[in-house]
Formats: C-alpha cells, sequence, structure tokens
C-alpha cells in the first residue's frame, strides 16, 4: 500500500488536459490498473474516448472512493456515507454530462460509478412517456404508424 | 402457387409483411436468384420454402438473435442450388447456439455451395461448431472468407463498436427500472424493439394499483427475454393470480440466475423447476409464502449447492426432507402469522446447512394467540453450531417459553459464536417484569462460546 500512496501517474485526455494521481486513484479504472501491471505506464496514459471535463469528474470520484472506502463489509455507516455523497455527486450534472461518464467509465471500467450513473438516468426515465424518453435518448421513431399499431396489438400484455 | 419471378429479395427487420403473412408457404416455389435477410425472424418464416432457384443468400443476424444458426439450416435444406453464401453477424451481439447437429447435411453444401463467407466471426465455441460443419460438409468449396470484422469498411467497424457499447449501457439502465417500464421501451423504435430482453435484471411485482393480475405479463415478458445471465429474478404475485398460473415453468426460462426472489400469495402447490435445484449461478434464494421446495433424494447433494444466502417468511416451505444447502452462509426467518410449528423445521434446515455463518430470526408477525408455540430439543446438534455460527441475532423476541428454550439451545451448542443481539418490544415484557429482569436472564444462559458479546435492546415505539 506504501508504494501505491507514493508512486504517481499522469493520465492525459484527448483534449490534452493532464491529471497526476495516485497509483491507488489510477487503480480505481481497471483498465488503467491493467497498462500499470503490464508496465507500459511510465509516462503519461492517454486516453483517447474521454474529455478533460469527464476525466476530472471521474477522477474526484475515484478520489473519494480511495480516501472514504468502507473498512470492511460490515461497515454500514461507512457506506451510507458514501452513498450519501454519491448522490449528491450526480446532482452537480445534467443528463448530457451523465450520458458521457456512462461512456467513460465503462471504456476504463470502474463498475462502482457505472452502476451509479446508469442508476441515474434510470431514475431520471421512470415515470416518462415514450415521447420524453425520445428525445432524451435521442431516438427517432422510425415505426410508422401502422407498425406501431401492429407492434402495441402483437404485445398487448405490455401495455395494459 | 407462385410469386412473380423475382431477381433478389431483401427483407429488412420490420417489415413483417414479408412472409408472414402469406398462405400456403408449404409448398411454395420461388424463383429468386438472390436473397438478404437481415432479421432472423425472416429465416424462420421462410422454413417451409422452397427456394429451388437460389444462388445467394446473405444473412445478417439480428443483434439479440441466438438461434440464427439453427434456423440458417432450415433455410439451407431448402435452397438446393446455393452457390453463394454470406453471413454478417457484426452486429450480433448474442452467444448463438448450435447445439442440435442437423441429421442430415444440405444438398447444396453437397453439389453447389463454392463461396462461404463470414464478417463478425469471433471464434465462440458454437460459432467454431458451426464453422467446422460447414467447412467438412460443403464438396465444392472454393473460396472461404473468415473475419471478426466487416471486410471493407473501417468505419463500419468503429461505429459497430461503439454502439455496441452504448446497447450495453442501455441494458445496464433499462435493469434498474421496473421491468413494467423496460419492456415498453420497444415501442421507441426499430432498434429498441428487443433491447430490453437483453436485461439483466427482471423484477415483477404486482401493486394493490394493479386490478387483474400481472401473471400474463410476467409469462409473456420472460419468454420473450434473452439475456444469458440473470443477476436477479424477482417475481411477486398477488391475489388476482389465475390458478393455472406456472410460475416453476416460467421461472425456468432464466437459464442462469444470480438471485432469486418468488412469492405468490395464492398459489399453494407450486414446485420450483428441477433444473433451478443444480443451478450453479444461484447464490441467493428469497422465498415468501408456501412454496414446496420438492427434492428427490437422488439429487440430495448437489441441490442448491450454490446458495449462499436464503430468505423465507415462512417454513411451510418443506425444506426439510433432504435439501442440503451446502454453502449455505446466512439465513434470514421470518415466521408467519399462526405459524406454531416453526421451530422443528427450523432446526432440520440447520442439520441441512452445515457453513451456516449467520442466522436471522425476525418474529414481529408471528402471533401465537391461539396455540402455543411447540419446541422439542433435537437429538443431535447441528453441524453448523458447532463449527459455523458467528451471528445470531433476533428481532421482537417475547420470551415466549418456546422461544426461550431455543434460544438456550442456541447459546448452548454454538461453539463459534461471536455476536448475539436480541431486541424486543417493551410491550411484550409482562407487568410483574422490567427490561432489566429480561436482560438478566438473557445473560445468565449460558454460552458455550464464552467469549461471545450478548446485546439486548429494548424498542419502546
Amino acid at each position: 500500500m506504501a508504494s501505491s500512496s507514493t508512486n504517481k501517474f499522469v493520465l492525459k485526455s484527448n483534449d490534452d488536459v493532464s491529471f497526476e494521481v495516485t497509483e491507488a486513484v489510477a487503480r480505481e479504472f481497471q483498465v488503467i490498473a491493467h497498462i500499470i501491471d503490464d508496465d507500459c505506464a511510465k509516462k503519461a496514459i492517454p486516453l483517447s474516448n474521454v474529455t478533460g471535463e469527464i476525466l476530472s469528474k471521474m477522477i474526484e470520484y475515484g478520489k473519494k472512493h480511495i480516501e472514504e472506502a468502507p473498512v470492511d463489509e460490515e461497515d454500514e455507516e461507512g457506506k451510507k456515507k458514501l452513498q450519501i455523497w454519491d448522490e449528491e455527486f450526480m446532482k452537480q450534472f445534467n443528463m448530457e454530462i451523465v450520458f458521457q461518464l456512462i461512456l467513460a467509465s465503462n471504456y476504463l471500467n470502474n463498475k462502482g460509478l457505472l452502476d451509479l450513473t446508469c442508476c441515474t438516468v434510470a431514475d431520471h426515465i421512470k415515470d416518462m412517456t415514450p415521447d420524453e424518453v425520445r428525445t432524451l435518448f435521442n431516438v427517432k421513431n422510425d415505426y410508422t404508424t401502422e407498425e406501431e399499431e401492429e407492434i402495441r396489438k402483437e404485445n398487448s400484455w405490455a401495455f395494459e | 402457387m407462385f410469386l412473380p419471378r423475382f431477381a433478389g429479395i431483401k427483407a429488412r427487420s420490420g417489415n413483417n409483411c414479408s412472409f408472414k403473412n402469406m398462405p400456403c408457404l408449404d409448398v411454395v416455389v420461388v424463383n429468386v436468384g438472390s436473397f438478404h435477410s437481415d432479421s432472423n425472424d425472416k429465416v424462420t418464416f421462410c422454413k417451409g420454402i422452397d427456394f429451388s432457384q437460389l444462388i445467394e443468400l446473405k444473412l445478417q443476424p439480428e443483434y439479440s438473435d441466438n438461434h440464427w444458426m439453427e434456423s440458417l439450416v432450415h433455410l439451407l435444406h431448402n435452397s438446393l442450388k446455393l452457390r453463394v453464401l454470406m453471413i454478417d453477424s457484426v452486429c450480433n451481439y448474442s452467444s448463438p447456439l448450435f447445439s442440435n447437429q442437423p441429421s442430415s447435411v444440405p444438398e447444396c453444401l453437397l453439389s453447389h455451395l463454392e463461396i462461404f463467407e463470414w464478417e463478425g466471426y469471433e471464434g465462440e465455441r458454437e460459432e467454431k461448431k458451426f464453422l467446422a460443419y460447414i467447412l467438412a460438409n460443403s464438396k465444392n468449396l472454393k473460396t472461404v472468407g473468415i473475419s471478426p470484422i466487416p471486410f471493407y469498411n473501417e468505419n463500419r467497424l468503429e461505429s459497430e463498436r461503439e454502439l455496441k457499447e452504448e446497447l450495453k449501457s442501455m441494458y445496464r439502465i433499462l435493469s434498474q427500472i421496473p421491468t413494467k417500464d423496460a419492456v415498453t421501451t420497444m415501442i421507441l423504435s426499430k432498434r429498441w424493439r428487443f433491447v430490453w430482453t437483453m436485461v439483466h435484471n427482471l423484477d415483477y411485482e404486482e401493486t394493490d394499483r394493479d386490478k387483474k393480475s400481472i401473471w400474463d405479463f410476467v409469462d409473456k415478458s420472460l419468454q420473450l427475454h434473452k439475456a444469458p445471465i440473470l443477476e436477479r429474478l424477482s417475481i411477486q404475485l398477488g391475489e388476482h393470480c389465475p390458478v393455472y398460473a406456472d410460475v416453476g415453468k416460467c421461472v425456468s426460462h432464466a437459464i442462469e440466475v444470480r438471485e432469486l426472489y418468488l412469492e405468490c400469495v395464492n398459489l399453494y402447490d407450486m414446485s420450483l423447476p428441477k433444473r433451478l435445484y443444480k443451478c450453479e449461478t444461484l447464490v441467493k434464494l428469497t422465498l415468501g409464502r408456501p412454496i414446496l421446495v420438492d427434492v428427490p433424494s437422488s439429487f440430495i447433494m448437489t441441490y442448491f449447492s450454490s446458495v449462499v444466502c436464503l430468505e423465507l417468511d415462512s417454513t411451510d416451505v418443506a425444506l426439510c426432507n433432504g435439501t442440503n444447502f451446502s454453502r449455505l452462509m446466512e439465513l434470514k426467518l421470518w415466521p408467519k402469522f399462526s405459524d406454531n410449528h416453526w421451530l422443528e423445521p427450523l432446526m432440520h434446515l440447520l442439520h441441512n446447512s452445515p457453513k451456516l455463518r449467520a442466522l436471522k430470526i425476525n418474529t414481529d408477525y408471528n402471533n401465537d394467540n391461539f396455540s402455543p408455540l411447540l419446541w422439542n430439543e433435537p437429538s443431535s446438534v447441528p453441524g453448523c453450531m458447532l463449527s459455523h455460527l458467528e451471528f445470531f441475532e433476533w428481532i421482537e423476541y417475547r420470551g415466549r417459553r418456546a422461544e426461550k428454550e431455543l434460544l438456550a439451545y442456541i447459546l448452548a451448542n454454538s461453539m463459534c459464536l461471536k455476536t448475539v443481539e436480541i431486541s424486543t418490544k417493551s410491550w411484550y415484557i409482562p407487568d410483574e417484569n422490567s427490561p432489566e429482569k429480561m436482560k438478566d436472564e438473557l445473560e445468565s444462559m449460558y454460552r458455550a462460546s464464552t467469549s461471545s458479546q450478548l446485546m439486548f435492546s429494548v424498542d419502546r415505539d
């Protein structure tokens, strides 16, 4: 643990913003952990799919989860504290940013952040109409009126 | 009946009109020279059609379709003169199945097929089997092209990759919303039609708002669902549930599941599907209300071998007969309202859970105003008490005679106990007693594990 708190790595976003992080924080992202393990992390680690704005938020999340990690499985209080922080953390973003965070945490493979961001979207769409969901996901309705009618009829069990 | 002489047909998904609605398909002879299909539905529709003139076939299995290989073999059987077969499974993200080797080799392989191309081949086990089958049986094959990526289009590869990642995120998002809402996303667009079928959580709950049973919805959607592994399957059926509902059969659609929650208020003789007992991915099982766990003795040792956490809200569950929870570490039990026979089945269950570490009992609902709780000391001590049980919790302990006897028995025989947590409510304590007296009584009980800690609390509200 001593070495991972002193070892530093530089993560570089696709718009050339660099962040220096400790090894422990870098390892929060599995893809980067693999790069470190393969000893390919001598210089800055370029991350071609993540912008500086998104990466800084991901690092903030990773840092917090290292610093405030629950002591063990039974540390309910620690878990609760972190959960409250997570909720507050997500409140600052609009959906556009949340989607970018989903793709980036998927790409860098951080399961915690991926679950958190997906949950945020799920909460958001729970009571939406199909049209509202289409707008949010940028989906074009390519069914004709007849096709849509047929799908509703064929799957009437789903729309009752 | 003859179709007009098409030189080629291109069937695209969404055009449901293509073959499905045509009568007399069994004997149709189609003069098609080239046939493109991008959806397996189309291939299935073609089952009975004889493509006697077909020379070229291009197939793009739809992304969630895992039966396209078998359907394709049917189509090959009916395409006697096929010379060119092109598969493009770049967009297919399912794990395809090719389990049944066809009983006979399609004629076109033996005598006509010259060119075989497969884009999107990823070398999965079933894909390998299918490829080997084609290569081993095609006697006239001249050219074979196999590639994991599209042959000529780098950009397409990149956008397919992005799409694949995007879809994975969508599965995750839809997994977090009630299944009822997830399913209705099929109406968003053609691409979205099948996204919901890949979600890895299915959560069905009949609420008081539901005027009729959700059974039909559960049954239909589980039949269409395709994700290979389910993280969680939760089915709560309410009082409107029809008597013919076969929950066992419907659960068996979920081939691999990690957490299973079942509660069916008015089905009394429901049994679980046999394959579930041997399901190796199952780690958490929660059963509410009477569910018959009926285990033939020949399988005793393997049944439920992977379940780590079990929650039961009634011991009407006939678990006693031979079910072996060989890896069970945590057991939560809510004896139901008028059940005064739960102690004995509990002891049976403990006997069959050799590795149990935590036992939690909540007698919140349990009420024996009508007949007293019965306790008989078992003839031998369950193995888990001698070597594994570390944590014991009892919520809403009332100090009834049989409860005291059970508690004394657990404390006196559990060698490894570390923590005991007992809580009660103030109104359970008879007037002549005080909370202190109850506490003293608990602390004076003999404990086999002398280092164990006993915590006692009284809930006053």
